[in-house]
C-alpha cells in the first residue's frame, strides 16, 4: 500500500490533539493560574527506504550501499505524532478581586547557576486529617490563588486541596478562642498570615500562629506534572525546596560574593485581593487553531489524492477494454 | 473530537458565569443585596502514552502527552463588602453599618395549627414595618416576606405597647418607643464566614439551625465584639458595582465567541474529516 495515506492520516491525528490542546487553552482563558500548553509535533521514527528489484541503478552519494541488497534511496519517516504539551510558566496578568480570599502570586526570580528557569508555587494537598502535616508524596503545586474558608475553618482550593504553610500544614483561620478569622484574615506581600484585631483598645494586625504561605521555588518547572484542575506533581529529581530555604541560600551565595545582584530576594510577592489571570494569548490561540485547521485540510487533500491513485490503480490498470 | 467536549465545556462555564453577573446586574437595586463574584477552575487533565521507547529520550517534559479536558465553574464566592447608604427617613427602616445579620423568623405549624418551631433567617435587607399583632401581644416589626425581626434572644423582637407614635432605634440596637425604653434590643448576629451561608433566596439565607436551638448557641452577637453599628431611617443599597459588573460582562462575552469560534473550527474540521471519501 502507499505509504502516503498513513502518513497524512497520522498528521490529521496528531492536529486534532493539537487542537484539543489549544480549544484547552482557551476554555481556560479565565481560569486564575492557568498555564497554557504549547503542542509540540514529533516526526515518527527514520526509516531507510531502497528501491526494490533495481540493482543496476547507480548508488546515492552518502548511502551505503551493501552487495547483493538494493540500494538504498534515503531516510524517511512516515509520520508524526504529537508527543508533548509543554506547559508555559509565564507569569500571569494579575486582576483585582476585593476578596480576602484571592491571592496572586508574582515571581521573576532568577535562574540557577545551571541556567535552569525558577518558579513560585504554592503548595496544596489532599490530606484524609488536616491536623497533621501533609507527607512529601501527596504536596501538589499550583498557581491558582483564588480559595475559600470551608465549614471546618480550613482555607481550601475550588477543588477541595488544603493550602499549606511553610510547615506543609493546612492553614486553618481559626483564633484561639476559636472564632473565625475567615473574614478578617490579611496575608501580606512575603505570603505571612495575619488577621486584624477585633478588639478596639488594641487595633492592628496579629500573626496567625506564626504561620506563612508554603511557597515552593520549583526548579526547571517542565519537570512537572499536569494533573489538572491547575495541579502539578512533582516528577523530577530531587523535591522543590521551599522559599525560605532558597532565599537563605541565596543570601550565603550573595554574602559569599558569588554574584552581586541577588537572584530570589525581593523578587517575588503575595497580592491578597488579586488573583493571577491566565496566560493564554487568545489571538495567539485563535491563529494557531486557523492554521492547524489548514494543515488539517492539507492533509485531507494528500490523503484525497492518494485515494485517488490507488483508484487508478484497482479500476484502471486491471481493466480490459476494446 | 475530544476538543468539542473541551469547549461545550467552556461554553457551560461561562453561561454559568453569565448568570452569576446576570443577576448581580438585575439586583442593583435590591436593599441588603450582596453581589456573587465566580471563579473558574481546571478540569481534570488525560494522560497518553504514544510511543514509550522514543518518548523516553530527548524531552522537556516527563513522559506521557497530558491534555487537558476544559473548565468549569469552580466557586462563587459572596463578597460581603458594605453597600453604600440610602437615606429614607422612614423610622423603620435599619441599616447595619459594619459586620452582621439580622436573624429574622416565621412560625411553622401543622394543618391543626400546632407549632412546630421557628424557621430563621439572616438577611441584611433592614426594611421593616409595624404590624400590630394579637399573637404576640403588641407591635412587631415584619419584613416583606413575612418574616419578624428578632431580639438578641431570638424571639420576635416585641413592643406592648397601644398606639406607636414614636420610635427609635440607638445605634447599639436598643429601642424605645413613645420616649420610653423598651429593653428590647435589636439581634445583630455576626457570620464569621458567610460563604457558608445557604442563599434561600427574597434576599435571605438560611441561618442553619434547626426550630428549637437558640441564636446564641450558634452564633455571637456584633454587639459583643462592637463590629456593627444600626442607623435608623437609611437602608444599605447592593454593593453591586455596575462598572464592575460590566467589564466581567465584556469578558465573560468574548471568552464565549472565542470559544464558539474554537467549536466553529473543530466543526469544519470534522466536516473535512467526513469528506475524506466523498
Amino acid at each position: 500500500m502507499i505509504r502516503g495515506l498513513y502518513t497524512s492520516a497520522s498528521g490529521m491525528f496528531a492536529l486534532q490533539q493539537r487542537q484539543e490542546a489549544l480549544a484547552n487553552n482557551l476554555a481556560n482563558i479565565n481560569t486564575p493560574g492557568f498555564k497554557q500548553d504549547v503542542g509540540v509535533m514529533r516526526a515518527f521514527d527514520e526509516q531507510l527506504i531502497s528501491r526494490i528489484r533495481d540493482q543496476e541503478g547507480p548508488d546515492i552519494k552518502g548511502m551505503p550501499s551493501l552487495p547483493g541488497q538494493a540500494p538504498v534511496i534515503g531516510r524517511l519517516n512516515t509520520g508524526v505524532y504529537m508527543s508533548e504539551a509543554i506547559p508555559i510558566f509565564r507569569q500571569g496578568d494579575i486582576a483585582e478581586t476585593g476578596n480576602r480570599h484571592d491571592v496572586a502570586l508574582l515571581d521573576n526570580l532568577q535562574p540557577d547557576e545551571q541556567g535552569n528557569e525558577r518558579r513560585l508555587f504554592f503548595s496544596v494537598a489532599r490530606l484524609d486529617d488536616p491536623t497533621q502535616p501533609a507527607q512529601q508524596d501527596d504536596i501538589r503545586y499550583t498557581r491558582n490563588g483564588s480559595w475559600t474558608v470551608n465549614a471546618d475553618g480550613y482555607l481550601v482550593t475550588a477543588d477541595g486541596y488544603y493550602v499549606l504553610d511553610n510547615q506543609n500544614m493546612a492553614i486553618r483561620v481559626i483564633g484561639e478562642e476559636g472564632d473565625n478569622l475567615a473574614q478578617r484574615l490579611v496575608i501580606n506581600e512575603a505570603g505571612e498570615l495575619m488577621y486584624e484585631s477585633a478588639d478596639p483598645d488594641n487595633p492592628g494586625l496579629i500573626a496567625l500562629n506564626n504561620q506563612r504561605l508554603g511557597l515552593a521555588v520549583v526548579t526547571n518547572p517542565l519537570q512537572l506534572v499536569r494533573e489538572g484542575t491547575g495541579i502539578f506533581r512533582w516528577e523530577g529529581n530531587g523535591q522543590p525546596v521551599s522559599l525560605e530555604e532558597a532565599e537563605a541560600e541565596d543570601q550565603a551565595a550573595l554574602a559569599a560574593g558569588e554574584y552581586d545582584v541577588p537572584r530570589i530576594a525581593g523578587r517575588y510577592g503575595t497580592k491578597q485581593g488579586w488573583i493571577e489571570r491566565a496566560n493564554v494569548d487568545p489571538a495567539q490561540t485563535v491563529t494557531d487553531m486557523m492554521s492547524v485547521l489548514r494543515a488539517y485540510e492539507a492533509n485531507q487533500r494528500v490523503l484525497t489524492t492518494i485515494d485517488g491513485t490507488l483508484e487508478k490503480a484497482a479500476n484502471e490498470i486491471g481493466r480490459v477494454n476494446g | 473530537m475530544q476538543s468539542l467536549n473541551i469547549s461545550s465545556s467552556a461554553l457551560r462555564g461561562i453561561q454559568e458565569a453569565l448568570d452569576t453577573t446576570a443577576n448581580n446586574l438585575a439586583n442593583l437595586e435590591t436593599v441588603g443585596y450582596k453581589r456573587r463574584s465566580s471563579s473558574f477552575s481546571e478540569l481534570l487533565a488525560d494522560t497518553m502514552n504514544k510511543q514509550p521507547a522514543k518518548d523516553a529520550q530527548n524531552r522537556n517534559t516527563p513522559a506521557g502527552l497530558r491534555l487537558g479536558s476544559g473548565v468549569r465553574l469552580g466557586l462563587t464566592r459572596l463578597d460581603m463588602a458594605q453597600g453604600n447608604m440610602k437615606q429614607t427617613d422612614v423610622p423603620t427602616d435599619l441599616m447595619i453599618e459594619g459586620d452582621g445579620f439580622f436573624l429574622v423568623s416565621r412560625e411553622i405549624r401543622d394543618a391543626n395549627g400546632a407549632s412546630l418551631g421557628e424557621e430563621f433567617r439572616f438577611t441584611r435587607d433592614g426594611a421593616f414595618h409595624l404590624e400590630e399583632s394579637a399573637y404576640h401581644g403588641g407591635f412587631v416589626l415584619v419584613n416583606s416576606s413575612g418574616y419578624y425581626l428578632t431580639n438578641e434572644l431570638g424571639a420576635p423582637l416585641l413592643i406592648p405597647e397601644e398606639e406607636v407614635r414614636e420610635f427609635a432605634v440607638s445605634p447599639d440596637g436598643y429601642v424605645s418607643v413613645n420616649g420610653n425604653d423598651t429593653y428590647e434590643r435589636v439581634g445583630v448576629w455576626k457570620v464569621d464566614n458567610p460563604d457558608q451561608l445557604q442563599q434561600v433566596g427574597n434576599n435571605l439565607y438560611d441561618a442553619g439551625m434547626d426550630g428549637n436551638q437558640n441564636p446564641a448557641d450558634v452564633y455571637r452577637l456584633s454587639w459583643e465584639s462592637g463590629v456593627a453599628k444600626l442607623r435608623q431611617g437609611a437602608l444599605e443599597t447592593s454593593n453591586v458595582q455596575l462598572q464592575t459588573e460590566m467589564s466581567q460582562l465584556i469578558n465573560i462575552q468574548r471568552a464565549y465567541q472565542l470559544n464558539a469560534r474554537a467549536i466553529a473550527i473543530t466543526d469544519q474540521m470534522m466536516g473535512i474529516a467526513n469528506s475524506i471519501r466523498s
